[in-house]
């Protein structure tokens, strides 16, 4: 007994193991991996809505902040104040400081922007801020760009750092005309060094030119990077202008793929030997040629999908674990079922067996001495027809009812087996004087009255029979062979039953 | 039997009558937009709205001339027109109906709807110059006047002066430099012309070899690059593109615009699908389905055009097609661009 609670100890041990491996590889896993899926795609889902919010937050506040700035070189051109100091060019002292005066008066309602006056070569006349140390009066601006555009009677709106005050700005201007006659351009520079984007929470912004400098962002480190490669010439036009003097212009980003339509992931140097992931949208703000992005790092979306991993394992191992309590408990009840029926010391059966046996025991008593085993075999005539008329799921329903009855026809002791698709067995007891036949007619006719309802209505089922009697010292497929011979035979007039009678059979007497 | 099958149709009735929702019409569309791209949109309209949208799709030269009156076709309440200049063309002959919604005007900024309110611009795409790789360098191109030098002799494709975009081009060059300059201009491009202009994009000529640099739609440029067959991929890789006056004006726009006609039988619903597709994400999406910027400000662009890089843009010259027909036709006419 030791020996078999041992074995089966280890039976269920492996069973668990199994379960166990199963459960991980087959369960675990793929639950594992769709919930990184399904963790990921729902944050970068969540994230790309929050990017698009702070994208129109970040660019309505730019434009806000631009707006009503683009009109005032305009109207300045046409102001006869500024038009007198260029028509005289050089102006005497007075005339300059009357126009200096001016400009800083109207620079005063433009906090840390400076308003001034270039004669057609390039040179500042007036100023606003003509007080500073880094006055722009006297100055020669010729060689920028945005000069050149204004005096040529384009728009400009030009970013650059300042190459008096090392001050990033914004250039607004217009052209002063006299008549045909150009008599030199008025300019509005904005301080863009104070209106500084900030982070807000995981999401940070930048805005770049339309040579994809970024000039203004939240990060400090990502100033006067490159979102795209440079062409040599507009390098070469960068330095010439002096754009964006003692910068060095090095490429922000390592690595794009799109994820949406209308997102990215993107790589950004951190520092030279490091990258971080972003969620990158982009807009555009065409007046300005200025790409406006929002980039959102991506830290949290692993950070959740770490999360929702732990969640998801933490739940799986608990399943695991009730699971193989399960089994635990499971295969214990096996083992104590075992140990009520079964002697302890020897192995044998206990009297607890007796309670549920003794009723067969006895009855097989009650019905004589056992001289003989038989075989019958019932074959349903024509099964296949049912089948193919009335699909299986009905010959499912005309095998029970064939089971049934032969269930009703055997007595306590003998075993009904259903022997492979329309064929049953029965293995009989045979006592002294016991012929089979009638037992085999009578299923016969029992199966003959069987009535189904619905469709089947018109169905009249019958079996055939075929009967043999043991031989020892044969073996059991030998004992089927010759009822299987017999049923073959029956089955050829159908709805008989074929069999010889014990003596033919020479039945030795087992017991 | 019959009676069956008339009880069937009795019920199918019934259960359509059920299933559609109350006060639910159609609109219908005529516009030179191409029907495919932008079917998902419309359907979505249908399903958020119960109110259906026909649309009609009509070459953008006919349209305005058609207005999908035709035989069979019901009269149409809007347009959604890819060109400015046929639209104003609308507006001057007071085919359009005015509309003054403050929720309209908030999310189409003013630079790209018409001041009194007769059409609303909903994408905007440049014309851009691209050439062929392995025969330019990008750095010989920089603006549309730099076409007209003699250096490009016998390697330009542009598109007939009968098309919209080439109408739109010369209006705006015309508002920038005058006749005399856009003339002499006009001049120049056809004494450089690879072949006799075209009706179609020169997109198909640049990849065939027959010129080297083209006027031409960034839009359908942007939409090579999405391809997924390997010979426009390909192809799209040969060819680069170059936006031009970035050191003065910008490049010329053009958009795609929608307006409520004054014929319009269904003007309610017309100002709902209109107010719908004006919404930041429907532009959104129609800006991934025709590869054109959105017009409202902060909409994420689509990656491809993401990747083209930003761009100075000429938003004065929106004022200019449509503006000066008969002077945008003789300069045609003088300059022999047929």
């Amino acid at each position: 007994m030791h020996v078999l609670s041992c074995c089966r100890t280890m039976t269920s041990s492996r069973l668990q193991r199994w379960v166990a491996a199963l459960f991980s590889v087959g369960v675990m896993l793929p639950l594992l991996w769709l919930t990184a899926t399904w963790s990921e795609q729902q944050s970068l889902q969540y994230l790309e809505r929050k990017g698009a919010e702070h994208l129109r937050h970040y660019t309505r506040q730019l434009v806000n902040m631009l707006n009503g700035y683009e009109v005032l070189p305009g109207i300045l051109a046409e102001d006869d104040r500024v038009r007198d100091l260029l028509r005289a060019r050089t102006g005497t002292p007075l005339q300059v400081r009357a126009a200096n005066d001016y400009l800083e008066r109207l620079a005063g309602d433009l906090p840390d922007s400076v308003i001034y006056l270039m004669d057609p070569q390039g040179w500042t006349l007036a100023a606003s801020n003509w007080r500073s140390p880094a006055s722009f009066v006297g100055k020669n601006y010729g060689f920028r760009s945005y000069f050149r555009q204004v005096l040529s009677g384009h728009p400009s709106r030009y970013v650059a750092k300042g190459i008096t005050s090392n001050v990033l700005g914004y250039y607004l201007g217009a052209r002063v005309m006299e008549g045909e006659r150009v008599l030199g351009v008025v300019m509005l520079k904005l301080n863009l060094a104070e209106a500084t984007l900030s982070s807000d929470g995981d999401v940070d912004v930048l805005v770049a030119d339309h040579h994809g400098v970024v000039f203004m962002a939240s990060q400090a480190d990502w100033l006067f990077r490159l979102l795209q490669s440079l062409e040599a010439r507009i390098q070469e036009q960068i330095v010439r202008d002096r754009q964006f003097e003692g910068a060095s212009l090095q490429a922000l980003a390592v690595a794009r793929q799109a994820w949406s339509d209308t997102t990215a992931l993107v790589d950004l140097t951190v520092t030279p030997t490091s990258t971080r992931r972003y969620m990158v949208q982009a807009a555009l703000l065409p007046e300005n040629g200025w790409q406006v992005q929002t980039l959102i790092r991506l830290d949290r979306v692993w950070q959740e999908q770490w999360h929702a991993l732990l969640l998801v394992g933490l739940g799986g191992l608990a399943v695991l674990l009730v699971l193989l309590y399960l089994l635990q408990r499971y295969g214990d009840r096996r083992v104590l079922r075992e140990a009520t029926v079964t002697d302890a010391l020897t192995g044998l059966y206990n009297r607890h067996y007796l309670v549920n046996t003794d009723s067969m025991l006895l009855q097989r008593y009650h019905r004589g001495p056992v001289n003989g085993t038989a075989v019958v075999i019932f074959g349903i005539d024509a099964f296949a027809r049912v089948n193919q008329i009335y699909g299986h799921s009905v010959g499912n329903k005309v095998l029970l009812a064939v089971a049934d009855a032969l269930r009703g026809e055997l007595r306590v002791g003998d075993v009904p087996i259903r022997l492979d698709g329309d064929r049953f067995m029965a293995v009989l007891a045979v006592h002294p004087g016991d012929d089979v036949r009638p037992m085999a007619e009578r299923m016969r006719r029992r199966v003959q009255a069987l009535r189904f309802e619905g469709g089947l209505r018109a169905l009249v089922l019958t079996v055939s029979a075929g009967i043999a009697y043991y031989r020892p010292p044969e073996a059991m497929d030998r004992l089927i062979g010759r009822a299987t011979e017999r049923l073959r035979e029956a089955q050829e007039h159908g709805d008989v039953v074929v069999a010889p009678t014990l003596d033919e059979e020479c039945v030795e007497v087992s017991l | 039997m019959k009676a069956v099958h008339a009880g069937r149709l009795l019920l199918l009735v019934l259960l359509l009558g059920v299933a559609a929702p109350l006060g639910a019409v159609e609109v219908v569309v005529c516009g030179s937009l191409e029907q495919a791209r932008l079917q998902p949109l419309l359907d979505r309209f249908t399903q958020e709205s119960g109110d259906t949208i026909r649309y009609v799709q009509d070459a953008p030269d006919r349209l305005a001339e058609h207005l999908c009156a035709t035989d069979g076709a019901p009269q149409a309440d809007m347009v959604w027109l890819s060109d400015l200049g046929l639209l104003r063309g609308l507006q001057a002959a007071g085919m359009l109906r005015a509309l003054d919604v403050p929720l309209l005007r908030s999310r189409v900024p003013a630079s790209y709807r018409d001041p009194g309110g007769y059409w609303y611009g909903l994408s905007l795409r440049a014309r851009v110059l691209l050439y062929v790789r392995a025969r330019v360098l990008a750095a010989e191109l920089s603006s549309y006047e730099a076409l007209a030098e003699p250096q490009w002799h016998g390697r330009l494709c542009v598109r007939t002066a009968a098309h919209p975009d080439s109408r739109l081009l010369v209006a705006v060059l015309l508002a920038r430099w005058g006749n005399e300059r856009t003339v002499e201009w006009a001049r120049g491009i056809m004494a450089n012309l690879a072949r006799p202009p075209e009706d179609r994009d020169p997109l198909p000529a640049l990849i065939a070899g027959i010129c080297d640099v083209a006027l031409a739609d960034m839009s359908h440029y942007a939409h090579l690059r999405l391809s997924e067959r390997i010979d426009e991929q390909v192809a799209a890789r040969q060819l680069g593109m170059v936006w031009p006056d970035q050191e003065g004006w910008g490049a010329v726009l053009n958009l795609s615009a929608v307006a409520i006609l004054r014929q319009a039988r269904q003007p309610e619903a017309a100002q709902r699908f209109l107010l719908f597709m004006a919404d930041e994400a429907m532009q959104q999406r129609l800006a991934v389905a025709m590869d054109e910027y959105p017009v409202g400000l902060g909409i994420p662009l689509p990656g491809n055009l993401v990747d083209l890089g930003a761009f100075k843009a000429d938003l004065h010259g929106l004022a200019a097609p449509g503006q000066q027909p008969d002077a945008v036709q003789r300069i045609f006419q003088q300059a022999g661009w047929r």
